[in-house]
């Protein structure tokens, strides 16, 4: 089957038969395409909408992004005479849409990421449109580019090996936000990312093979990363708002705060329609109203009609300041992290306003010698002696040691685990560890 | 077929402890702006390579013209 293979952004990049670009969706096809491409891990598909797709397409495309999906049905090679089962496993599925489905279960699978244009983008968007126009040669470069194939296509189908298992050592650094539901599901996509990124790495590190299987261990620098990329889009969806709203909602309360400082509105912090769109700079009636609207559905605003004036008054009913603040994870987690980097120089997308660590780590002789701080224990080495070494550890140092000062030591986790488990080590009432 | 430059680049990027930030340079080359929404997409979409449990799906929602289907691909 030829591959409709669209050229640009992040599909471009892909190898051929990881990845399949479905422009119109039945479940047959699909369920048939994947079954015969046990390759094709990732599909893009296009808008998806309740009221445009039927209800078991969606259903089909929530189960497949969820778990896989499993169907028994009869086959037509015989005749209908047997039954044959239809196994596809977990996809990762991508799309972009206009409006999102008015669906709760299909928009808890998808992480929902918010594309906010502004005018200086508009305008880099734009000149970067006039240069191709401008040099023929770079038309033509570019095209060559897309048939010879980019370094990271060919980095993920020839450099890049699969791995069996991640092992995440400093796991105990992150500190969810236990407040809701969803924070389960967050959390497990916080980590899925942060493997993602761990495997692109895996050039860099070294790989452990535990009873055949091959093992990555992510590090504090991998979590890092994936919180820098992630955190505005899971927060934004955790509030289930989008950066529009936010940008709203901000204007609205630097409105009001200017009206309280100069008194200019007695009615507490509402804040008149006709400015707040002027403080957009939001042309359109209709314009506004869209934004607002979206807000009031979300209870994130109440709207009052002023009609003797033919104008409206707004006011937020949430914390702005806590809302922008808000995260999935709890802040202290990057800064627990950043105590154990290995590798300071791989950390990117670095927020400016991010807050710096409390605490500098103490150099250790390793440190000052410029090597990594991190000691990692060989998976590999017998397990007699990784004990020896943690019942070593424990009696060398006077100042009795809790779970997280051991795994900076370089145990992982699941080894501590274990022999906690095993009765090797014990936590005592003040959560230090005794040997 | 792709050649012996990019190859060798290849090669090189991905031992360079930078190597998301060459990635976001070489996903800027096809598409401006966006650019820790891109890095996120392109990893969801590279978590299809891995085993079943660390897939992850995402659904890009912007106002029309914002660029929310242009991150993703655009036909030539």
């Amino acid at each position: 089957m030829e591959i409709h293979r669209k050229e640009k952004a992040v599909a471009l990049h892909l190898p051929d038969n990881m990845f399949r670009w479905y422009d119109g969706l039945t479940k047959s096809g699909v369920q048939g395409d994947l079954k015969d491409s046990p390759t094709v891990g990732t599909i893009f598909f296009k808008e998806l909408n309740k009221q445009d797709e039927n209800y078991s397409m969606t259903q089909f495309l929530k189960s497949i992004c969820e778990e896989g999906h499993s169907e028994t049905k009869r086959d037509i090679e015989t005749n209908n005479r047997d039954l044959v089962t239809y196994k596809i496993p977990k996809i990762a599925g991508i799309y972009a849409t206009t409006k999102m489905v008015d669906d709760d279960e299909l928009i808890n699978r998808f992480i929902v990421i918010s594309i906010v244009g502004n005018p200086p983008l508009y305008k880099e968007v734009n000149d970067n449109t006039k240069k191709a126009f401008l040099d023929v040669n770079l038309q033509i470069e570019q095209d060559a580019r897309r048939k010879t194939g980019t370094w990271i296509k060919y980095g993920l189908s020839e450099i890049l090996k699969p791995v069996d298992y991640f092992e995440i050592p400093h796991i105990d650094c992150v500190k969810p936000n236990n407040e809701t539901a969803r924070s389960k599901r967050d959390l497990k996509r916080f980590i899925n990312i942060a493997c993602v990124i761990a495997w692109l790495y895996q050039q860099q590190r070294e790989l452990q093979i535990i009873d055949g299987k091959k093992v990555l261990v992510v590090l504090p620098e991998d979590l890092l990363n994936a919180y820098n990329i992630m955190s505005k889009s899971l927060t934004q969806s955790f509030n289930n708002l989008t950066s529009r709203d936010l940008g709203t909602l901000k204007a609205i309360d630097k409105l009001a705060e200017k009206q309280s400082q100069q008194c200019l509105n007695p009615n507490e912090s509402y804040v008149e329609k006709r400015k707040l769109q002027s403080a957009l700079k939001i042309k359109s009636r209709g314009g506004i109203w869209k934004r607002l609207s979206s807000l009031k559905t979300n209870d994130a605003i109440t709207v009052i009609s002023d009609k003797e004036n033919s104008n409206y008054w707004i006011k937020t009913n949430v914390d702005v300041i806590s809302l922008l603040k808000g995260d999935f994870i709890e802040l202290e987690t990057v800064t627990c992290l950043k105590e154990f980097l290995t590798k300071p120089d791989s950390i990117c997308f670095e927020d400016k306003d991010e807050p710096e660590p409390q605490e500098t780590p103490t150099a250790t002789p390793q440190q000052t010698s410029g090597e990594p701080s991190q000691k990692k224990l060989d998976i590999e080495q017998p397990l007699n002696e990784k004990i020896e070494n943690l019942r070593n550890c424990i009696e060398m140092h006077k100042e009795t040691l809790s779970i997280i000062e051991l795994i900076k030591e370089g145990f992982p986790l699941e080894f501590l685990n274990k022999c906690l488990a095993e009765k090797i080590i014990f936590e005592k009432p003040d959560k230090t560890i005794g040997g | 077929m792709p050649d012996d430059k990019v190859k060798s680049e290849a090669n090189n990027n991905f031992k360079n402890p930078k190597l998301l930030e060459l990635i976001k340079l070489e996903l800027d080359r096809e598409h401006v702006g966006n650019t820790k929404e891109k890095v996120l997409v392109f990893t969801i979409a590279v978590s299809g390579a891995l085993t079943t449990r660390h897939r992850c799906s995402c659904a890009l929602n912007g106002d029309t013209s914002e660029g929310e289907s242009g991150c993703l691909a655009s036909p030539r």
